[in-house]
């Protein structure tokens, strides 16, 4: 009986020495493993290193961006260093950080796209040297850049052209408000406005009275508005395209009292705007498109230019409007959408 | 064989033990070590970019305002201290990772690239200085300034990312820590006790044994060698130990019992000699008794002699008879004393004596004789059955007016002899036959009756090495009746030689 309990103790005591120092030396790895971070899960090192250089006022890279492009670059294994630059200092940023790519010899960039000459001087450097750069959303195709990723924006003016006629019921004139840095090349080059022109060219009675530049953000989009309105008051259909600009009409036509006369159709996917279409009355539609998918192309089209420079190197996104008959099921695909992200 | 390869001496167990605690020793030791050295390298990944990253940027600060002093007076000084910074920072960039895992990573991979080309850049301004280049050398210098820019910003933002990093992963530590604690303490605590375990095995296994020896040997001293064997189930030393102490101490106890046996059989020899020499101070007594009485009855043995001779002479038949039986009366009892005679003897020399009983008191003492002739080769002590007879006549009958009958009877019952002496008298009390017949009892006392009956019997035990051969009581219809058993091959061995017998008629 007593060897039984010294035996019973004895293999007791093992039993939690044991199981003590398995413990300990779990916790002492765990200590060790500590900081040990890591882009993805699988713990893999990076095959390629590319520099994103992105508007930081521009709405389009929000939430939806990044998910694509972090999606991406984990397919891919790129390991992507983003830099968010001054929007209202965009183009001396742009060369700036452009440099920097070129000196810490990364192995490409992703370029939110900007039309100044210092800007396509430096891409065509970075390619020159070896270093492939893709343009986002606005092209610099007298860059050589390797490749472009973003919206066909003739559809967007054409779409927007055929929801202004719909609102417009058919008679009226009409104002585009576009942000400045997207304004660099001549209107007759612009697609959008092509688009636009042509969609409108078989409505006669609606006419295209004028584009106007505006500073970015809301402000400058209310004085863009405010300017229009006080120099064309006839105007009674405005597009504007981009997000911000939109909200920036939309205060202004409630803060003047023009709610219900004059047609507003927005660019984005912003939800505000979108349940300002549920409302009803302030704006008519929506252009928008998948941002998920320009950041998961921007990534691949990287990658396919890297690995293969011959293949095609424009990489457009559908688009789609969004106005009273189907913002409905607008609301619910992107509830469902947040709901499998979250 | 087996045995052998169990063996394990006290050393080897010893040595076992020690080792067990000593490895439970080491593994804490090296457990805690293992553990500081973790958390050490924890703390030094934490800081060491850190040391690291500010090194380098003091370096790109001070190569820079050197090369802004060479650019600016050409001093060889200030070139001088440039070199040396580059050396150090080359020094710093070597085994410099390139491989990417994290933002820190690719940091660090971009600080490395933008130091080649500072250096690269800070070398072509060195060189167009050298050539007077102005233009050159300042683009150059303005170019590796930008470098240098974006140098110290990565390092910034390198650091400020480290920083958070290693909050959390202080705090974490922190708390890691703390849980690491408790369970080193549960370690410490188990070790400990499984330390202490292990010694109390060892002063149990090499104490117990000792004072179960111990507890052994002071019975032994007590004498008493009927303790149980100690058994130990180590196969040491120990084990051998109690082996040989139980050895040894069986082998005393077997030796004491044949010690003992030894001296019981002693004792049984001394005291067969003892009765030997009880047995023949009873015959010196006879003797004595029959010497003492020969002073008479060779008198008398030759003045019956001379009697017979004269009634002869006188023609007297009758009294010569008597005369003659009385003669062969006294012969037999003077010849017989220490020799070994024969039933037949006995019977005869009774019949002599009632010869002259039958002279002396006519049919008043009648006698019957109812003897079987196969019972006579008996052997038997001499005057045996006389002191019966004299009893039965004596104390029997002599008191009676009447008379009375004394009946001698001879008979072979089984391989045994039975002679029976019986009386018609009045008996003896009970008291009396109670002294005669019991072993140890007192010396029969009275008129003497009984201290020849306790001689008769003492002889016939004597004789014949038995102890129920003698036996005496009082008869229903009266009388006394005595009986003599004599064993079959009952022959006393050790009594005299007819050499012996004072034989003067």
């Amino acid at each position: 009986m007593r060897k039984r309990i010294i035996v019973g103790v004895a293999v007791f005591l093992s039993l939690v020495l044991l199981v003590s120092l398995g413990a300990g030396l779990h916790l002492s790895n765990r200590i060790s493993q500590a900081g040990g971070e890591s882009f993805w899960d699988s713990r893999e090192k990076a095959e390629h290193h590319v520099l994103v250089l992105l508007d930081d006022e521009n709405q389009a890279y929000g939430e939806e961006f990044f998910q694509g492009l972090e999606a991406a670059a984990a397919e891919y294994r790129v390991a992507v260093e983003v830099m968010q630059l001054d929007g209202g200092n965009y183009e001396a940023e742009a060369v700036s950080a452009l440099e920097r790519a070129l000196f810490a010899k990364v192995d490409g960039v992703l370029l939110h796209g900007i039309r100044v000459e210092s800007v396509v001087d430096k891409v065509a450097l970075l390619q020159e040297e070896g270093i492939p750069v893709v343009t986002l959303l606005e092209d610099m195709p007298e860059s050589r850049r390797a490749a472009h990723v973003g919206v066909n924006r003739y559809s967007v003016g054409q779409a927007a052209g055929e929801s202004l006629v719909r609102s417009m019921e058919g008679v009226g004139k009409v104002a585009v408000i576009e942000q400045k840095s997207q304004g660099s090349r001549s209107e007759a080059e612009n697609p959008l406005l092509l688009g636009l022109r042509d969609v409108l060219r078989e409505n006669p009675q609606i006419g295209l009275s004028l584009v106007k530049y505006s500073d970015k953000g809301v402000l400058g989009a209310e004085t863009a508005a405010a300017e229009i309105f006080r120099e064309n008051p006839e105007i009674n259909g405005i597009f504007c395209t981009d997000g911000q600009t939109t909200l920036g009409v939309v205060q202004f036509l409630v803060d003047r009292n023009l709610v219900g006369g004059v047609s507003l159709v927005g660019f984005g996917n912003d939800q505000e705007i979108l349940e300002y279409i549920e409302k009803g009355r302030i704006v008519d539609a929506a252009i928008r498109t998948d941002y998920s998918a320009i950041g998961w192309n921007a990534v691949l089209a990287y990658y396919e230019q890297k690995t293969d420079p011959k293949t095609y190197n424009y990489y457009t996104t559908e688009i789609q409007v969004v106005d009273g008959e189907n913002i409905q099921a607008q609301i619910r695909e992107m509830e469902d959408a947040n709901g499998e992200n979250q | 064989m087996g045995k052998i390869n169990r063996f394990r001496s006290i050393k080897q167990n010893m040595t076992t033990y020690m080792m067990a605690v000593i490895l439970l020793m080491t593994i804490l030791t090296v457990y805690t070590l293992g553990i500081l050295d973790r958390y050490k390298d924890q703390i030094q990944n934490m800081f060491e970019r850190h040391i690291q990253l500010s090194e380098i940027q003091q370096l790109v600060t001070d190569m820079d305002a050197d090369l802004l002093g060479f650019l600016s007076s050409k001093s060889s000084t200030r070139l001088n201290r440039f070199n040396i910074n580059k050396a150090r920072l080359e020094e710093q960039m070597v085994d410099w990772p390139e491989e990417i895992y994290n933002t820190e990573d690719m940091m660090l991979k971009n600080i490395h690239h933008l130091l080649e080309e500072y250096l690269l850049h800070a070398e072509e301004a060195i060189s167009a200085k050298r050539m007077r280049n102005v233009g050159k050398y300042f683009a150059a210098y303005e170019t590796s300034d930008r470098i240098r820019g974006m140098v110290v910003g990565y390092v910034d933002s390198l650091n400020r990312i480290q920083l958070g990093r290693n909050s959390k992963t202080y705090l974490d530590l922190v708390e890691q820590i703390r849980l690491l604690q408790n369970i080193t303490y549960s370690i410490t605590a188990t070790a400990v006790l499984l330390s202490l375990l292990i010694v109390y095995l060892i002063t149990s296994g090499m104490v117990n044994p000792l004072t179960h020896l111990s507890h052994a040997a002071e019975e032994i001293a007590r004498g008493n060698f009927d303790t149980e064997d100690i058994r130990v189930e180590s196969e040491d030393e120990l084990h051998i130990l109690a082996d040989a102490f139980n050895n040894m101490k069986n082998s005393i106890g077997r030796y004491i019992v044949q010690i003992k046996e030894k001296a019981e059989t002693e004792a049984q020899l001394k005291d067969q000699q003892l009765k030997n020499l009880k047995m023949e101070h009873l015959l010196d007594n006879a003797r004595l008794y029959a010497l003492q009485s020969q002073i008479n009855p060779h008198f008398l043995f030759n003045t019956i002699n001379a009697g017979v001779q004269m009634s002869i002479m006188e023609r007297a038949d009758r009294t010569g008879a008597f005369l003659e039986s009385m003669a062969r009366l006294f012969r037999y009892n003077i010849q017989k004393m220490d020799s070994v005679c024969t039933l037949q003897e006995e019977v005869d020399n009774i019949r002599d004596y009632h010869d002259l009983l039958k002279v002396r008191f006519g049919d008043l003492i009648r006698f019957d004789f109812d003897i079987d002739p196969k019972s006579l080769e008996a052997q038997v002590p001499p005057l045996i059955l006389q002191p019966l007879v004299e009893n039965a006549y004596i104390h029997g009958l002599s008191g009676l007016e009447e008379g009375g009958t004394i009946i001698v009877r001879t008979r072979r019952e089984g391989e045994d002899t039975l002679v029976t002496v019986e009386d018609t008298g009045k008996g003896m009390d009970p008291e009396s036959i109670r002294e005669v017949m019991e072993k140890n009892g007192k010396e029969p006392s009275g008129s003497g009756h009984g201290i020849g009956m306790r001689n008769v019997r003492d002889r016939l035990e004597l004789f014949y090495h038995a102890k129920d051969v003698f036996f005496m009581e009082n008869l229903q219809e009266g009388g006394l009746s005595i009986t003599i058993r004599i064993p079959s091959g009952g022959i006393w061995n050790g009594g005299g030689t007819d050499d012996q017998t004072d034989d003067r008629g």
